[in-house]
């Protein structure tokens, strides 16, 4: 077992050549696709073995075989030469294995701090969170791959280079005995990568045991000692490195060779087509002017964050420009939208295929058809032939592989799903086609494939920007070539008076002087994000959401209080106060369960079902007395939540609907518990309706036992493990899954914690209304969840605070009462509550904005 | 040339789908209760069941378009009582059906474009949004009627409410919805416009970098939620010769239910009206049912909730199941 | 696609078309005998309905037929239109309802009555088109103008005073309160009497605490509440007592004598009751009464019920229990709900 504070010079039984971690004769069948077949890797201490393959080729399932998320379905996976059986990634981050994970796993709603630790949990690690610890050993890993920023910010600042460096800093903090480096280099700048290949270093001196898959062979062929290939699920070579040459790596990968790999074709440059000048966006590129004419192949070199893919959206009208124009065969064009840049003609491939190019759920064909559905239509109805038409020609050209063309996208290589991206766009026939990063990660053939289609297409005269982080294909393919380098254009170069050092040279800093801090700057907005990042601006931010409830209920209080005294006096305020307690106990609960990005719907049949079973207990057997009471409501609140809980998730039903389900459930067994009966006042014992009308130094004791909930739920939720992982769950429910959280777990909890509030509620509301019937709390539901929303719970998760919640239930009880006292209609009210609800949120979505235009200079 | 190798026949995936099921357990319940529930045959009984789920079948249409483009109308209840009250009004003033009902109309697209312009343009959630605008337009509806009602409709109107399509046991008041039901079907499953919308639930990113106008397509669904509800609202005032504030309290939850019933997926891109609509009718069945089984309200939720939680679990758990059996007969390829 | 949606029509319109050569119940014009009567209260959870039911089933008891009682969740009328639809379904007799809205179940009601199922309304009427007779607990002019004679007694009759209902659709509740603002339109020694206030209690409990505490603290002069609703009176009177505000602020309406004994003993609140087990059984004779073609409704038709005598149809098809009485700390133990 590993202790945090333990140097690394202690990991494993550390000489150089022992075994730590392997795959032996591992095999993975997914729903009838073979990943891997009889795979055996093994990881030595100090030495990174590389990983090479082809996409599909099984190198992702060889990660998730040793990181615990799978488990193989034949052979083993050997720790230390012992058969293990990881059942989450939490055993094999126990057992010695950190993985840094290509989409990096990470909570945005968490801080960075949190991000580091959250997860790990080994022996001897406490409920509690040790903000001391945290503090001085996240500076020390944040030293240590370079990163300079506050540890209490929310890791949503960060750009997404910096939230690479940050996974990486977590898959270091476990002192692991392997490493497993899962396309670790994809988002980082040159600079960056160095960092890390540094750290390597330090590793491999340590005796830690690593691998490193990727997909750019400069750097494979830095940092492996041995590498092994990958095809088609099986193993075929394992060499060091020194022995295996690109070219008979490349040849391992694919059976063929590397040669004509970049087509040649006839520079035959038209007319301009496009054309920008002085094209601006503040903060993220700045006086971009070029040319690009019929037939030519214009690459943008550059960083990754050096603007290239922010001008690319500008030019597809996705984002608009703060200065400059953009001309068409001479004419300035104003693009507002996708759409408006299509119909001129112009085609942009992203670079995020899953995330921007494909629905995953549709077929090749429908997805190929996508962006022409216009154009298949016959009578208005689209026509399969039409649909067909406009796309076979294309996904032929690109040989593309495939079953039918009905078949979901999602079953596709990377390299298949590529061609049906470009299809798609060639089905537009545009004039100019910008391509964003079109050959990255995708296997050699199909690479070779594309770049034959984009030769094709220039020697047609189409006009092409293509933008890639890979030299080599930049040198290869392009006529003429930008390069970015911080938003401005620092170099231009036709063909042949390119190099590889020149166009790096361009793109890096002029003076390459090493810094501590590898943080690149941008032109324009530095100071006011770093200030925004740290210190006093961000707690301000922070705290506005709570302070403007509290005016809010000011700005009602106040004036109503001049026109109503009695809105101060003691039994108003008493009364309200109990109506308080009422709805924030149950409301803190529901808090619980949308952190972890669910929702409970069935709070007020809980509450019902709770509130009448105690009651009618208690008049038939009155000996159990208040407590047995109580003990019986929550016991059934607990009960539902539970079942809730379990649906959820071990019946994987999203939350919504079971609850939806629940909620008319429990509302049933109320009604047929009660059978139409009602328990009235004088059928329970005194006692327990006086339960509810105590007062301690004049408060209502409701109102207190609230609040006393309130608080051991806050601690529980910033200062506990559990606390901060129910967060996590809420801001990214993959990741949190990946390091190991325990999430089925957490979830019940926070379920079960939610009815068994609400079944509590319903004791102290049976005690307090005294006849309770089936109809208890009915429509209670709305309010609960109107409080918490309006309290600054986010719906999809990850945020708010327990203040908020209370905050918010109690402006929306100002408000009812307030208008009340102002002899408003009492049917009125309703439309303000709705009222209440949309000004909550739409406050919301202002701040949100504001604090999103000012990180915008800080997104890559 | 394409590769083409020979398509794996999936009998798994078709034969557990969800439509099929659906339709095998609503012909099972209609069957059971014609032969063992008394009086559930007669016209009168089903004549009425079908006109007592008039509104929800019109209301559900739309929904099941939003819910699909990842969006979600709360308020349709409310805009239903709303244009209800608006139709009422006008009536009340004088104004001839001619008049009244084409603006009844524009006051539901109104409502729906309120909470379009919420979703598109301020980018908020659609549940918060119309989880207020539930309450606000409801409330909108007591400050202009109060508490009162408006009872006293044209004839012909009160005769649409009332009366069954000619010698048929086909009630008026479901006539909207069997003219807009295949609408709707056409548009989701034939049009650009359906396949945009189920683009925008699969991948919203990847439907704005495809140049599909999200903003505009859901803005368009909003405001279509708030025409059909305007028709709803117009169905219920002549079924039940009554405008109100109060009007349709709560179905918003019934309709949701049912569109999840019938395969719509609330994380959106997925489902088709076919399933909902057998679930439409599985629903007004088994509450007709349970009614002449003399149960009540709160009690025929209780069945339709577990209906809707234990067709989900069974539904996963198949899907695990069938996964197994795909995985067995992939094994057996691997040990070749 | 397209054949999923035409297998769904075809099935679809192959039940219907099942469903309709299946034969048409008609009842018949007259009934001979005993029939079922489907009595169709306001809302499922209020214990008036219940205590009414055991007193039609006393009377079914002595003479036959038999009596069900169905009721929804919601007290709205378009859960009741549903099982108005349920018991012409299961072929009743005569339907017996409390309505949620007098105007709204008419046109199911009259479908019903097309069937041959005869209606007939107690506690709370319907569209007189609508039912045949009207079954009330006393007249409804009678009970407004008690309550309000009790509020003036209460008061002194000067000051101001607020109504808590049930919901804002209730006919009987409306009614009135309809009558008693004519009556103090009319009558000078209200003159110094004013309403302030109609608040909607919701046949909750809660609702209705609320509701009496906000009227109480928007109207600092408030001297007293009129709540003509059973759930109200006790719910409204507890809300006091917790605020300390029992006897500075009068109450009194129409409650179970049972529900509000406490207050009535100490006097704190006035109630006007009836014998609620006496209107199901009246209601039940009526109904049997009905259904024999017996009782058309016209004015001065007379029918016998049992135990409580003859019975006298008034205007209008109303018929009425009898005199409403005050509970007063002597005769509330006489009063069994």
């Amino acid at each position: 077992m590993l202790e945090r504070t333990a140097p690394i010079a202690d990991a494993g039984t550390a000489s150089d050549g022992t075994v730590v971690a392997a795959l032996a004769g591992a095999t993975k069948v997914f729903g009838g696709t073979v990943a891997i077949a009889d795979v055996s890797i093994a990881l030595r201490a100090g030495e990174v073995l590389a990983l090479l393959g082809e996409n599909g080729a099984g190198k992702s399932t060889c990660v998730k075989l040793l990181a615990g998320v799978y488990r193989p379905d034949a052979g083993h996976v050997l720790v230390g030469g012992d058969p293990v059986s990881f059942h989450s990634p939490l055993q094999a981050q126990r057992a010695g294995i950190a993985v840094m994970h290509q989409h990096p796993g990470l909570f945005p709603d968490l801080s960075i701090g949190e991000n580091l630790f959250i997860g790990q949990t080994g022996a001897g690690a406490s409920w509690l969170i040790d903000r001391g610890h945290i503090r001085t050993e996240a500076r020390r890993l944040l030293g240590l791959v370079g990163l300079d920023a506050d540890i209490d910010a929310p890791l949503s600042r960060l750009r997404t280079s910096e939230q690479q460096l940050v996974e990486i800093a977590r898959a270091l903090s476990l002192d692991a005995r392997v490493l497993i480096m899962d396309e670790p280099t994809a988002a980082l700048s040159q600079r960056e990568v160095e960092r890390l290949f540094s750290v390597v270093n330090d590793l491999r001196g340590h005796g830690v045991a690593m691998m490193f898959v990727g997909h750019r062979m400069d750097e494979i062929y830095r940092v492996a000692d041995r590498i092994a290939v990958l095809r088609d699920g099986r193993l075929v070579g394992t060499e060091s490195a020194a022995d295996l040459s690109r070219e008979h790596a490349v040849r391992l990968m694919v059976g063929r060779s590397l040669d004509g790999l970049y087509p040649h074709h006839g520079t035959v440059a038209g007319d301009v087509v496009l054309r920008a000048d002085g094209l601006s966006r503040a903060g993220v590129f700045h006086d971009v002017s070029f040319e690009l004419r019929a037939g030519e192949i214009l690459g943008f070199g550059g960083l990754v964050g050096s603007g290239r893919t922010e001008i690319a959206r500008v030019l597809f009208g996705i984002d608009q420009p703060d200065a400059g124009t953009i001309s068409l065969d001479g004419a300035p064009v104003h693009l507002a939208s996708a759409r408006d840049a299509m119909d001129r003609g112009i085609a942009y491939v992203s670079e995020d295929r899953i995330g921007q190019s494909l629905v995953m759920d549709f077929s090749i064909l429908t997805n190929a058809s996508l962006t022409v559905l216009d154009e298949t239509t016959r009578v208005g109805l689209v026509s399969r032939a039409k649909e067909l038409a406009l796309a076979t020609p294309f996904l032929d050209r690109l040989r593309l592989r495939f079953r039918s063309y009905d078949q979901p996208v999602s079953t596709l290589s990377g390299g298949n799903q590529q061609k049906v991206v470009l299809s798609k766009w060639l089905a537009t026939r545009p004039r100019v086609l910008i391509l964003d990063e079109p050959t990255q990660g995708i296997d050699v053939q199909a690479k070779a494939d594309v770049h034959a289609m984009i030769a094709d297409l220039a020697a047609q005269g189409l006009a092409i920007i293509l933008i890639s982080s890979e030299l080599p294909e930049l040198l290869g393919m392009c006529d003429r070539m930008i390069v970015l380098r911080e938003g401005e254009i620092s170099a231009t170069f036709e063909r042949d008076s390119a190099t590889q050092e020149k166009v790096i040279s361009a793109a890096t800093d002029a003076h390459k002087a090493e810094r501590d801090t590898a943080r690149p700057y941008l032109a324009g907005e530095q100071p006011s994000i770093a200030s925004e990042v740290t210190g006093p601006s961000w707690r301000r931010f922070f705290a506005r959401r709570e302070f403007g409830l509290v005016a809010a209920i000011a700005a009602v209080v106040i004036p109503i209080s001049i026109l109503n005294p009695r809105m101060l006096s003691g039994a108003n305020l008493s009364a309200l106060a109990m109506d308080a307690g009422l709805l924030m106990t149950v409301a803190v609960g529901q808090m619980l369960v949308l952190i972890t990005r669910n929702i409970d719907l069935s709070v007020a049949a809980v509450i019902g079902l709770a509130a009448y079973g105690a009651a009618s207990t208690l008049h038939v057997h009155p000996e159990i007395g208040i407590v047995g009471g109580v003990l019986l409501a929550c016991g059934i609140g607990l009960a539902a939540g539970l079942v809730n809980g379990f649906v959820v998730t071990w019946g994987r039903v999203p939350a919504i609907v079971v609850t939806l389900g629940t909620m008319t459930i429990f509302r049933g067994l109320n009604s047929l518990w009660a059978g139409g009966k009602q328990v009235s006042a004088d059928q329970v014992p005194q006692a327990w309706l006086d339960m509810t009308s105590a007062n301690l130094i004049g408060i209502p004791a409701v109102l207190l036992i609230a609040l006393a909930t309130l608080g051991v739920i806050a601690f529980a939720l910033r200062s506990t493990v559990i606390g901060r992982e129910l967060y996590a769950i809420g801001s990214n429910p993959a990741g949190a899954a990946l390091i190991g959280i325990p999430a089925r777990a957490r979830i019940l909890l926070a379920f079960a914690i939610g009815g068994l509030l609400a079944g509590f509620d319903g004791a102290l509301w049976a005690s307090r209304y005294a006849t309770v019937d089936a109809r208890v709390a009915y429509g209670f539901e709305l309010t609960v969840i109107a409080a918490v929303v309006v309290g600054g719970v986010a719906v999809r998760g990850g945020s708010g605070t327990v203040l908020g919640v209370a905050l918010g239930a109690l402006t929306l009880l100002v408000i009812n009462n307030g208008l009340t006292l102002v002899r408003v209609d009492p049917l009125w009210l309703q439309g303000v509550y709705g009222l209440v609800i949309l000004a909550a949120i739409g406050i919301d979505a202002y701040v949100a904005r504001r604090g999103a235009a000012g990180r915008k200079g800080a997104r890559a | 040339m394409t590769e083409r190798s020979d398509p794996a026949p999936d009998f798994v995936a078709r034969f557990a789908n969800w439509d099929n099921f659906l339709a095998a357990l609503t012909i099972a319940v209609i069957a059971y209760a014609l032969v063992f529930v008394p009086n559930f045959a007669s016209v009168f009984n089903i004549s009425q069941a079908i006109a007592g789920v008039s509104e929800r079948a019109l209301i559900v249409l739309p929904m099941v378009l939003l819910i699909i483009a990842r969006e979600i109308d709360l308020s349709v209840a409310s805009i239903l009582a709303l244009t209800s009250v608006v139709f009422g009004l006008m009536i009340q003033a004088g104004a001839p059906l001619a008049v009244a009902i084409p603006l009844t109309l524009v006051a539901g697209a109104a409502c729906g474009a309120f909470n379009g312009i919420l979703v598109t343009a301020l980018g908020l959630p659609s549940l918060v949004v119309t989880l207020g605008t539930m309450a606000l337009f409801r409330g909108i509806g007591y400050i202009l009627l109060g508490s009162g009602s408006v009872n006293s409709f044209p004839d012909s109107f009160l005769d649409f409410g009332i009366n069954m399509v000619g010698p048929t046991p086909i009630p008026w008041t479901i006539v909207p919805f069997l003219v807009l039901a295949p609408l709707f079907a056409i548009v989701q499953q034939k049009m650009p416009l359906g396949r945009r919308i189920y683009a925008i639930g699969g991948n919203p990113d990847a439907a704005r970098y495809s140049g599909i106008r999200l903003a505009r397509t859901v803005f368009g669904l909003f405001v279509t939620s708030g025409v059909v509800c305007a028709i709803a609202g117009m169905v219920y005032a002549a079924r039940l010769a009554n405008a109100r504030a109060n009007n349709a309290l709560g179905i918003e939850l019934d309709v949701i239910t049912i569109a999840l019933l019938g395969g719509i997926s609330v994380f959106g891109g997925k489902g088709s009206l076919t399933g909902v609509l057998w679930a439409l009718l599985l629903v007004a069945t088994i509450r007709n049912v349970l009614g002449l089984m003399q149960i009540g309200g709160d009690a025929q939720g209780t069945v339709i909730g577990l209906l809707l939680i234990l067709s989900l679990l069974a539904s996963n758990a198949a899907e695990r199941l069938f996964g197994r059996v795909r995985f067995r007969l992939a094994s057996r390829k691997v040990g070749e | 696609m397209t054949s999923h949606l035409l297998k769904s029509l075809l099935l679809a319109s192959s039940l219907i078309a099942v469903s309709s050569l299946a034969s048409v119940a008609n009842a018949e014009e007259c009934a001979t005998g005993p029939v079922t009567v489907g009595f169709l209260p306001k809302l499922d959870t209020d214990p008036y309905f219940q205590v009414a039911q055991t007193g039609a089933e006393e009377a079914a008891a002595q003479i036959g037929g038999k009596a069900i009682k169905q009721a929804p969740s919601q007290a709205t009328a378009e859960a009741q239109i549903e099982f108005i639809n349920n018991l012409v379904s299961q072929k009743v007799g005569v339907i017996a309802i409390s309505a949620n809205d007098a105007n709204a179940v008419a046109p199911a009601l009259k479908r019903a009555m097309q069937q041959g199922v005869k209606i007939v309304s107690y506690d709370s009427d319907v569209a007189p088109a609508a039912r045949t007779v009207f079954l009330n607990q006393a007249a409804g002019d009678s009970l407004a103008e008690m309550m309000l004679e009790s509020m003036g007694k209460l008061i002194d009759y000067d000051g101001e005073f607020a109504i808590l209902s049930s919901t804002p659709t209730a006919t009987n509740q409306n009614a009135w309160i309809d009558f008693m603002k004519a009556k103090m339109a009319s009558e000078p020694k209200y003159a110094k009497m004013k309403l302030v206030q109609v608040a909607y209690g919701q046949e909750s409990e809660q609702v209705n605490q609320q509701q009496a505490l906000g009227l109480a603290q928007a109207f600092p002069n408030l001297k007293g509440i009129i709540i003509p609703a059973g759930i109200g009176l006790p719910a409204a009177a507890r809300a006091m007592e917790q605020a300390g505000l029992l006897g500075k602020i009068k109450l009194t309406g129409l409650a179970p004598a049972t529900l509000i004994k406490k207050y009535i003993q100490d006097g704190s609140v006035q109630d006007i009751w009836w014998n609620v087990k006496d209107l199901g059984y009246l209601t039940y004779y009526a109904a049997q009464a009905v259904a024999e073609c017996k009782l058309t409704g016209k004015e001065g038709e007379t029918f016998k019920a049992g135990r409580l005598g003859d019975y006298k149809v008034g205007k209008g098809g109303e018929v009425l229990l009898g005199p409403a009485d005050i509970v007063t700390p002597a005769n509330v133990e006489e009063f069994k709900f």
